[in-house]
């Protein structure tokens, strides 16, 4: 069965060869390398096929003006947000240290920003890389939602309380946002002729212990904008894979009714979020991707560890399909290249 | 007193400008500014981390409460001091070195406060060093550690050892918390407290003091 086959049969709940698995790193090159070095692989193509990933993304190529960073970052985006690559013990992370839009009062400050231009990418590289990764299931889009793309201009504090306190920021500055959204995904999505599998969205809602914020202030706000990009996914043809990470099972009902398809990436270890219980609760009406625990079992687990809980989570929501196996989160720079070996080569072996 | 409930409710409500003007109005009608700090503010920050902890409210309402306490306590401060009211303690709070995450550190900072201790921010991607500079400097009764991910916990390892070694461990304790970290990782650390929420801390706090 070639891999698209496989991830787009798991996701309408059909029988598959082997559970669909996936892989997503940090952006930490020392990191990266180690682990290249320890499979034996030269670059993320070969790194993706040693671990018998199912899926692929493709990408825009940026073709705009370049930035550079002003307040303390070593990197500007086309938004006007900095970012730093962070040492710690094991490696980097890279970290958001400027917020734009942090001191601004008004709509019309907003208004007045120099906002980014759809225009500015190139999507004619996507039938390309469409036809290289043929036989794999394609994600494409691969963007922030609204909510994470508003803190990322305005800081998460300010944010959350905006919400609170000043709702008519908020709905001006996601405005803005959406038009930038709506346009690129429609452009992505429209150059990837009907090839791109997958709209794949990054919208973090939940924390540790439970949603970030109150379902019924999400409503308000943000469930609106996340719509009109899953129905332009749905327009193109595209299942509709959205990450948010924490404890989101509050929302998982609206998701559903949405039209999102698989949930990435079942934080196991956050409030309300067990395997099993919400492959009982929800199994039938949406797919899993993700739950193979980053925050414990991957990074300080043994290689029996790991095994043990690919194989739990493969019982338990695998079953009758609907599930795509893959870590909670990126794989982080404190975790032994023998337990990523483990967890794909061991789900493999026991899920053929 | 009707004018402390209506302190501890826009307080709840994240009236920032109400609990100042009720304050202003309390300390006017000569009440004493204790009072109104533990029936008028910490009341309100209690059933704020009550309904927090519960799931019944959410971020966004404990940050906007807080602001609204921080607006009432910048209005009360001088008359605290005037009347000689001492905090119930003192923390130093951080997030680790190599972790620039600090929502939940402020959280855990807010609560604190609403709690009545007064608090030491060192903001984030805090050396050992520096949290031993400032337990010399400070001498608060609780260091508090916040750690987000996996690669940086083990930071919270290194600043229990640093304390140890500049001979200042048995002067405080240690409280730790952040996503990945747990009961058993506290312990395995040495440290005094692990707390899972801010709330949760807030109350872990005030226990570690007796």
């Amino acid at each position: 069965m070639l891999s698209k086959e496989r991830v787009l049969r798991a996701i309408d709940h059909k029988s598959t060869d082997r559970i669909p698995l996936d892989f997503w790193s940090i952006p930490d090159k020392e990191f990266n390398i180690k682990v290249m070095k320890y499979f034996g692989v030269n670059n993320d193509d070969e790194l993706l096929e040693r671990l018998h990933i199912d899926l692929r993304w493709v990408e825009t190529d940026y073709r705009g003006p370049s930035f550079e960073p002003q307040e303390g970052g070593t990197e500007r985006d086309c938004w006007g947000a900095e970012y730093r690559y962070v040492r710690h013990s094991t490696g980097v992370y890279k970290e958001s240290v400027y917020f734009p839009l942090a001191q601004v009062k008004s709509v019309k400050e907003i208004e007045d920003y120099h906002w980014p231009d759809p225009s500015w990418y190139d999507y004619s590289v996507i039938p390309a890389q469409c036809a290289k990764y043929a036989s794999y299931a394609i994600c494409g889009g691969n963007m922030y939602g609204p909510f994470r793309n508003a803190w990322l201009l305005r800081g998460l504090e300010s944010m959350l309380m905006d919400m609170a306190l000043q709702p008519v920021l908020v709905d001006a500055l996601l405005d803005r946002i959406s038009t930038f959204q709506t346009a690129y995904i429609e452009n992505v999505l429209a150059a990837g002729q009907g090839k791109i599998d997958i709209l794949l969205l990054f919208d973090d809602l939940g924390t540790q212990v439970g949603p970030i914020m109150s379902p019924k202030m999400w409503r308000r706000f943000l469930k609106t904008p996340l719509q009109k990009l899953i129905d332009i996914g749905k327009k193109h043809g595209c299942k509709i894979l959205l990450h948010s990470c924490g404890s989101v099972r509050a929302f998982i009902p609206d998701f559903i009714e949405m039209g999102v398809d698989v949930l990435n990436p079942i934080q196991v270890q956050a409030a309300g979020m067990d395997p099993a219980q919400l492959k009982r609760d929800f199994g039938k009406d949406i797919s899993f991707h993700g739950s193979l625990d980053i925050q414990g079992t991957l990074p300080h687990g043994t290689v029996g560890d790991v095994k043990r809980e690919v194989q739990e989570r493969i019982e338990s929501m695998g079953e009758g399909g609907g599930f795509i196996l893959a870590p909670t989160h990126r794989i982080q720079s404190d975790t032994p290249p023998e337990n990523i070996a483990a967890l794909f080569d061991w789900a493999v072996e026991i899920s053929r | 007193m009707e004018i402390l409930k209506e302190i501890s409710e826009a307080l709840q409500n994240g009236e920032a400008e109400l609990v100042e003007a009720k304050i202003k109005e309390s300390i006017a009608s000569r009440l004493q500014p204790e009072e109104i700090l533990i029936q008028g503010l910490l009341e309100g920050m209690g059933v704020v981390g009550q309904q927090f902890k519960n799931g019944e409210i959410f971020v966004p309402e404990v940050l906007i409460a807080a602001r609204a306490m921080h607006a009432g306590l910048s209005i009360l401060k001088p008359y605290l001091v005037e009347t000689g009211v001492q905090p119930v303690g003192k923390v130093v709070i951080g997030t680790v070195k190599g972790d620039l995450h600090d929502i939940g550190k402020n959280l855990v900072g807010m609560m604190l406060i609403g709690a009545g201790f007064e608090l030491i921010d060192l903001g984030v991607d805090v050396s050992p060093s520096k949290f031993v500079e400032a337990v010399s400097q400070h001498n608060p009764d609780i260091v508090a550690l916040s750690a987000l991910l996996t690669t940086t916990m083990e930071e919270q390892r290194n600043v229990i050892k640093a304390l140890e070694e500049a001979g200042l461990r048995d002067k405080v304790k240690v409280m730790v918390g952040g996503a990945p970290i747990n009961d058993g990782f506290a312990r395995t650390i040495g440290a005094d407290v692990y707390s899972p929420d801010a709330p949760s801390a807030a109350e872990d706090a005030r226990k570690l003091l007796n």
